[in-house]
């Protein structure tokens, strides 16, 4: 009984906040004149430049994805079954480019590439000059979402590698090397989280406009952002984001046709065991300085630009004076939004992984597809609901911020926790239920602390997310009430770049703060169990 | 079971804060600005301290980067939360009086104000405004002076110009089209277009583009100019098209709008007649943004100059916005999307 | 406690049956073993019992209350009073010996000083008092069958269902447990529903065996005309061959 009231609840909970106001935009698109009409659709259904616009999309959007899969997979076994000095450190770094706007980290780029910048003193004019040309197009964007994304693949992967029973790696080990036991048998046992990284990455970037619009690289997702900029037409806006829903849609049953194959394992170890690190050996120099390589090239190269710009005390002393408040709403609404998306996500994971009620799969393409959208028709579509006079108490206070960060961001925590649960054996719930417990004790007592890590890193997401959003925040919040992002998106106009920049640099430390925390709170810990 | 009562503790807390922040103070007035912040902020806080009225400010960010504060009060028109509503450019808010979001109000601080540059209807009046100009590097030695130059072969590839669908470039380009009409002025735009001229995605990035070198001049608001040129950057800014039969350059002023349904409306009167004042107009044109002021006898700075002293083009706004809802197909296919 | 009934039972997955018409009586106190080999529906048929998925067709009673019918659980598992081993034990690898059984205990409501005395008194049972505080982890698999025993022992259940328990261990220990499993039955006179592939376990540890094939009961009996089975069986084979 307890079951099915939670698990409606949050469906209905979903439904109402992020589905309703979206259909109002969506029904809104296919009407003209109080007529049921495809006016707002004409542009797309003629015009054979959205074809084209759509094309650069899918190349943009799958190569991010491919990208951040191939290399965010190795990093995260790297940083978290390796012995690789360092690699709590390289964890956490690789993880701030996906703080930093990426339109920010665009200019970044631009300005180290740019005539006056490092590389041209270091390379010489003419090497700067290629590199900047390089810059703008493709291969800038792919750059650029590459090192802003590649945390999902890279904390995703460590995660998923922690549930793994190493009694089955050990199996494979006598055998076989390691390479033979990571290919083999650890990373075919975690490739249903490798899918959720490379989804959320893939349509991530299919949505990004400004990156693209700055490298001079058309994308599809410009149409909706013209349409609602220059225009101010919402229906046609609407009408250009559902070929984003459409694609999103084929995605979904791409993975539920390759990846939904689940695999339990049998869990047995405890969380005091230490997890059987790979060593290294003669490689370790060698991988070390590759990391650090790629560190510097997607971290360091970009924060260098940020850094340089706001480099003396008074600018960060200035930077706290304009948007002190500012920054703590910020990190109070991140931490609120981001408490609210793992309990919500937890129960939405709970409900798609065991498929509970029959409306799982609903549930799950809802999240998804709320991800895929627009932020600006989310905002729009949250307005249109809850701009009346008889939700004044909602609309106006910063509780619209906090729904805009739930109806954009519970795919995120609703696919880790059912990635993390898939990972748990049906039997232990099970063997809670023979004992008597009831559903919400069994979750409690049994599904949470064993899920415990992957909760964790759902909290991390959807904290970082939170922290990071501007699109939706922007359309939303209450007058008087910004968040930090918002904050330097406005300052940005004709304020200072030193000023910009040192904004930016406090806005990585609040996104480290808590990860930051975290480590240093299981280092205390390990050392004291050593003790 | 402690973890668990402190974040309950911290969810309870935190959700009271929340809910808590949004309530309405007795005196207050709601505005949503286009205008920068760094420009419009200092001008809200000496109106709150000058009053004791707590103003609450709704952002926008420059033209391309996102959807903010017009789409707010569009949305929201049905259940307003806003009270005044700051143009940065007088287009806005003649779409907003076209929507029926606006209401009419005729601050006794507009008397002064040129007709030209309000609403004869008082659904908008303007202030502090900028100009369209050349910023041109200053290594140059040969310097353009008309936007014509934007089709001399001379300068293939070495101009830039701000996305034409977003942003005061709009107004220019649909201006230009209601004095030159359609068929010169898509001629002048392939024209450009064909000259190899780059788009940027705003003002700030097409002066700073001018300033690094890789472009040799665009065409921005003076307050563009003469930020960089205040911060040291090498540049220098040209009035265009001043000569004899030359169409003279656009002016670009603010524009302030009555929101029609304010929760707050007699603080929103108050709000505008101060934005109307002279003074504001004398702090902004010693701001920054150097903006010139429409009241006849403000003091400025030596390098802002007087629009008396300037060739200004002669432009009725509303056929402006008219024109710039006609065209916005066709640049939306000029730029290429 | 009433006898078990279980009437008609039929599951099916994806139209293909699992359990096709299965029907017994076991009586209080019994060994029942079901028998067969891999994907006979021996499990399934268990799950079914526990309330773990609805029979299809045909309906379950336990103790005399009708617990599922026709698609239906009427009775969800922790509303049936019985203990489960699983086939991996489902030791829950963040609770110490101890925390295992007596979460169980604390569902029922059950006082500290009761819960302690019981802890104590089934670890006693199962010679496991000594790891009392030991993580699952820590322990062999030996002493992890004995942990699972004990916390489905400690509810005091009528009815204990086990899901081949022992088939990871070695035949040694195998054969020592089983015994344990007679030990604990005997002593605490539960009914117990076992299931297993092999034979001589069945053998050993039940009073009445069930053997399953393609989801149907092939045979029922006691040892001796489970053997007779056995033996024709292979002498069919060798005719065969």
């Amino acid at each position: 009984m307890a079951r099915r009231i939670v698990l409606t609840s949050i469906f209905i909970f979903l439904t109402v906040i992020g589905l309703l106001p979206i259909l109002m935009m969506v029904l809104r698109s296919f009407v003209a004149d109080e007529r049921f009409s495809l006016l707002s659709y004409q542009g797309l259904l003629t015009s054979s430049r959205e074809w084209v616009l759509l094309s650069h999309s899918f190349a943009l959007a799958l190569s991010v994805a491919f990208l951040t899969t191939i290399v965010g997979v190795p990093l995260g076994i790297l940083l978290g079954k390796t012995d690789l000095p360092l690699r709590r450190f390289f964890a956490i770094a690789f993880t701030v480019p996906l703080v930093i706007s990426p339109y920010i980290t665009a200019v970044g780029w631009a300005d180290f590439f740019g005539g006056d910048g490092v590389f041209a003193n270091v390379a010489g004019a003419t090497v700067a000059q290629a590199a900047y040309q390089f810059l703008f197009g493709l291969a800038g964007c792919v750059l650029v979402l590459f090192s802003t994304f590649l945390p999902i693949a890279i904390l995703l992967t460590i995660t998923a590698l922690r549930t793994v029973n190493p009694r089955l790696e050990e199996a494979g080990k006598i055998v076989t090397g390691w390479s033979g036991v990571l290919s083999r048998v650890t990373i075919p046992l975690i490739i249903p989280t490798i899918s959720l990284a490379s989804i959320l990455t893939f349509l991530l970037t299919i949505g990004e406009f400004g990156v693209p619009n700055f490298l001079r690289y058309d994308v599809f997702a410009v149409e909706s952002f013209v349409q609602f900029s220059a225009f101010y037409n919402f229906e046609a806006a609407t009408a250009a984001a559902v070929p984003l829903a459409v694609i999103t849609s084929g995605v979904l049953l791409l993975e539920w046709f390759f990846f939904r194959e689940r695999i339990h394992q049998v869990q047995t170890f405890s969380d005091r065991t230490a997890l059987p690190l790979i060593e290294l050996g003669k490689f370790r120099v060698w991988m070390f300085s590759f990391v650090a390589l790629l560190c510097i090239i997607v971290v360091i190269v970009p924060l260098i630009v940020l850094i340089a710009r706001s480099s003396s005390v008074s600018e960060y002393v200035a930077a706290l004076k304009v948007a002190s408040d500012s920054l703590l709403r910020s990190l109070l609404y991140a931490a609120l939004g981001a408490c609210l998306l793992t309990l919500i996500g937890f129960f939405s994971g709970y409900l798609i992984h065991h498929q509970a009620m029959s409306f799982w799969r609903t549930t799950d393409t809802l999240t998804i597809f709320l991800f895929a959208l627009p932020s600006t028709v989310i905002g729009i579509g949250l307005i249109s609901m809850w701009n009346r006079p008889w939700t004044n108490f909602v609309y106006g206070t910063s509780a619209m911020i906090i729904l805009g960060y739930l109806v954009k961001y519970t795919a995120l925590t609703s696919r880790i926790t059912a990635s993390t649960l898939m990972l748990i054996p049906n039997s232990m719930e099970e063997a809670g239920q023979v004992a008597g417990l009831a559903w919400m004790r069994r979750i409690r007592t049994i599904v949470t602390p064993m899920a415990k890590k992957g909760i964790l890193v759902s909290w991390l997401v959807g904290y970082i997310f939170c922290l990071r959003d501007l699109e939706t925040t922007m359309i939303v919040y209450p007058p008087g009430h910004e968040t930090l992002p918002v904050r330097i998106a406005t300052l940005m106009a004709n304020g200072s770049a030193e000023l910009i920049a040192a904004l930016c640099v406090i806005m990585v430390c609040a996104t480290i703060l808590p990860p930051a925390f975290l480590w240093m709170l299981s280092s205390l810990r390990i050392r004291n169990l050593k003790q | 079971m402690k973890i668990q009562f402190t974040v309950v503790l911290f969810l309870l807390l935190s959700i009271s804060a929340i809910v808590g922040c949004g309530k309405k103070a007795a005196n207050e007035v709601t505005i949503y600005v286009s205008e920068d912040q760094v420009f419009s902020e200092p001008i809200l806080k000496d109106f709150e301290k000058e009053t004791g009225i707590k103003v609450k400010p709704v952002f926008d960010t420059e033209e391309a980067k996102s959807t903010g504060a017009m789409n707010r009060l569009i949305a929201e028109k049905d259940n307003p939360q806003a009270d005044v509503y700051w143009a940065n450019e007088p287009i806005r808010a003649e779409v907003l009086k076209q929507k029926g979001v606006s209401l009419p109000y005729f601050s006794p601080n507009s008397k002064e104000i040129p007709d030209g540059y309000k609403d004869k209807e008082g659904y908008w009046t303007g202030f502090s405004a900028r100009v369209r100009v050349l910023v041109v590097n200053a290594k140059l030695t040969d310097k353009p002076h008309s936007i014509l130059s934007y089709t001399d072969p001379k300068w293939k590839g070495k101009a830039v110009i701000t996305n034409p669908l977003f942003g005061t470039t709009t107004d220019q380009v649909a201006a230009l089209f209601t004095i030159w009409g359609d068929e010169r002025a898509k001629a002048f735009m392939e024209a450009m277009k064909k000259n190899g001229v780059r788009i940027s995605t705003n003002n700030g990035e097409s002066a700073d583009l001018v300033a690094s070198g890789e472009s040799d001049y665009g065409l921005v608001d003076s307050d563009d100019g003469v930020n960089r040129i205040r911060q040291g950057k090498p540049i220098e800014m040209i009035y265009p098209d001043q000569g004899d039969g030359e169409v003279g350059c656009i002016v670009v002023p603010n524009a302030v709008v009555f929101i029609k349904g304010a929760p707050h409306p007699e603080n929103a009167k108050k709000l505008i007649d101060y934005l109307l004042s002279k003074e504001t107009e004398r702090k902004l044109a010693f701001a920054d943004c150097a903006q010139i002021p429409l009241h006849p006898d403000v003091q400025t700075p030596p390098d802002v100059r007087h629009i008396s002293n300037l060739k200004t083009m002669s432009v009725n706004y509303t056929e402006v916005a008219r024109k710039m809802t006609e065209i916005q197909p066709y640049l939306k296919n000029w730029v290429g999307y | 406690m009433k006898p078990i009934e279980l009437q008609s039972v039929s599951k099916y997955f994806n139209k293909k049956s699992a359990v096709l018409d299965f029907s017994m009586q076991i009586e209080e106190g019994e060994r029942v073993v079901l028998l067969g080999p891999s994907g006979c529906g021996k499990t399934t048929m268990l799950r079914i019992v526990a309330g773990f998925i609805p029979p299809d067709e045909g309906s379950i009673h336990i103790d005399g209350k009708l617990v599922a019918e026709h698609g239906h659980i009427l009775k969800q598992p922790e509303e049936r009073s019985l203990g489960m081993v699983f086939q991996d034990l489902a030791l829950w690898p963040h609770l110490s010996v101890r925390g295992n059984i007596e979460l169980g205990l604390k569902a029922h409501g059950i006082s500290r000083h009761d819960r302690v005395r019981r802890v104590q008194e089934i670890l006693n049972l199962v010679e496991m008092l000594d790891y009392i505080s030991a993580k699952p982890s820590e322990l062999s698999g030996g002493q992890q069958q004995r942990v699972a025993l004990a916390r489905a022992l400690a509810l005091r259940p009528k009815l204990l269902l086990m899901d081949e328990p022992l088939s990871s261990l070695d035949l040694e220990l195998n054969i020592k447990l089983r015994k344990e499993i007679i030990r604990l039955q005997n002593a605490l006179r539960f009914t117990l529903l076992y299931v297993t592939h092999d034979h001589e376990e069945a053998l050993d540890i039940g009073t009445r065996i069930v053997i399953m094939r393609r989801g149907r009961i092939e045979q029922i009996g006691q040892e001796k005309e489970v053997r007779e089975y056995f033996k024709r069986i292979a002498r069919l084979a060798e005719g065969a061959a």
